[in-house]
């Protein structure tokens, strides 16, 4: 049993973000990093944002992200949320790799318990299409 | 011509249509905006928006509209300056309070109290229901010409005085991407960098408008704009509208005097520049009077964004 339903769209890897999902895959949240500035950037581009070089490297995140936003969903804007509604949509930040942040879920934790500035780690689930997503759970849960 | 960057490019297009008569190619220009949503998705519904980048990084974690895209920007907001719902509700009620004096306002005939603002169903917290504007078909025009052009018509010239399209660094990762905005700005708005150049370019400053039409497709994108284009300091909007600083008559600022996205209409933003423009011509059902100067602006969680200053 996955947090969403399998009905929704999973990622389809495109020439830019194919080597995030690559790492999901195999169970490995990484970031890609200018090998020339070395800043992290997210969502994975070909040429760095910062100082335009095209060469990156692929780092491991660290195991702890930070929620920094949230929302709790009311509204099944997609059918198979009727079911689902309400859930959760979080931000997590990742303040050692420059604050790239990523939009995921929280899948142990009440709607009511969320708050910003808890502590997460990142677990995986399967999506429709059988791509591997990163999904967060409490640290120490 | 196709302004691009969906309701956030709508006073590009004056911008450019005022580029193309001015350097002389072309005599005329309509600007407008047509909704009709009946035959394809709605806006506030999964596979909307298939067009927006970064859709792998929100679609697969439930992030399908952008209600749910905008709530984790006010959440945020919330967080950092402790904004109160009723601030929120301020925005709507003078948006309805301003409809029910335009017979055109698809919510004319619909007043809102506060209660029925904090009692709406959720949507996607902390946005309620009347945080969210409504959705409708509908169309908006402008015509874009020389002042010596527009002298022989009519209806009175109003001036575009200044109108420009972009945003800050880094917001192509905006709230409809994958917040990955700055994180300093999260919550901030996208409008600092265009309110700076449009003030310079007409010598002015926030203190100088008399009316402003602000694009609020989101309640708290609405305190956030007020923000940006200087109106008051970094969350210092929500005690700012709760003061009746936005309220027509009197308020410093009457914003949104037709009722604006959230109850005249959902026209991108065009509906606002018409506004803006029967303001400057005395001819708004809730007139400002004596208006001279009103900024429009369009769009904000996005890039690029836009906004123009009109002017008589």
């Amino acid at each position: 049993m996955t947090y969403l339903p399998n009905e929704i769209p999973g990622p389809v890897p495109n020439d830019a973000d194919q080597m995030f999902w690559h790492y999901c895959q195999q169970h490995e949240l990484r970031f890609q990093r200018c090998t020339s500035c070395r800043r992290f950037r997210h969502p994975p581009t070909p040429v760095c944002p910062h100082c335009q070089s095209f060469q990156s490297e692929w780092v491991p995140a660290p195991e702890t992200g930070v929620i920094f936003s949230f929302t709790i969903v009311h509204h099944p804007a997609h059918a198979a949320m009727k079911t689902v509604v309400p859930y959760n949509i979080v931000v997590v930040d990742f303040p050692a790799c420059d604050h790239v942040r990523l939009v995921s879920n929280l899948i142990d934790v009440p709607s009511q318990e969320i708050r910003i500035g808890m502590d997460v780690v990142v677990t995986w689930e399967t999506t429709g299409n059988d791509m591997v997503v990163p999904r967060f759970k409490r640290r120490g849960s | 011509m196709v302004w691009g960057g969906g309701g956030s490019g709508t006073c590009g297009a004056l911008a450019h249509a005022a580029m193309a008569v001015e350097t002389g190619q072309v005599q005329h220009v309509a600007v407008f905006r047509s909704l009709c949503q009946g035959p394809g998705h709605r806006y506030g519904q999964a596979g909307g928006f298939n067009e927006l980048p970064h859709l792998n990084f929100l679609v697969p974690f439930g992030m399908f509209s952008p209600p749910l895209m905008i709530a984790p920007l006010v959440q945020r907001y919330i967080y950092e300056f402790g904004a109160k719902p009723e601030h929120f509700g301020e925005v709507a009620l003078v948006c309805r309070d301003n409809a029910q004096r335009n017979p055109r306002a698809v919510m004319c005939g619909r007043p809102l109290t506060m209660e029925d603002y904090l009692n709406a169903r959720m949507i996607a917290e902390p946005l309620r229901l009347l945080d969210c504007c409504q959705e409708n078909d509908g169309a908006s025009a402008v015509i874009v010409t020389t002042v010596e052009r527009a002298r022989d018509l009519n209806q009175k010239p109003i001036r575009i005085l200044a109108a420009a399209q972009g945003g800050a660094a880094g917001w192509g990762d905006g709230a409809l991407g994958s917040h990955n905005m700055p994180i300093h700005e999260y919550g901030a708005g996208n409008g600092a960098t265009l309110a700076r150049r449009l003030y310079e370019r007409v010598g002015i400053t926030a203190a100088d408008i008399d009316t402003v039409q602000i694009y609020d497709h989101f309640t708290g994108c609405v305190l956030m704009t007020l923000e940006n284009f200087g109106f008051c300091g970094r969350g210092e909007a929500g005690p700012f509208v709760a003061e009746g600083n936005i309220r027509w008559p009197h308020g410093r600022v009457p914003l949104n005097t037709s009722g604006g996205h959230l109850s005249e209409a959902y026209i991108h933003g065009l509906n606002l520049v018409v506004e803006g423009v029967r303001q400057l011509r005395g001819e708004s059902t809730s007139q400002i009077k004596d208006a001279e100067l009103c900024l429009v602006t369009a769009g904000m969680s996005a890039s690029p964004m836009s906004a123009a200053i009109l002017g008589v």
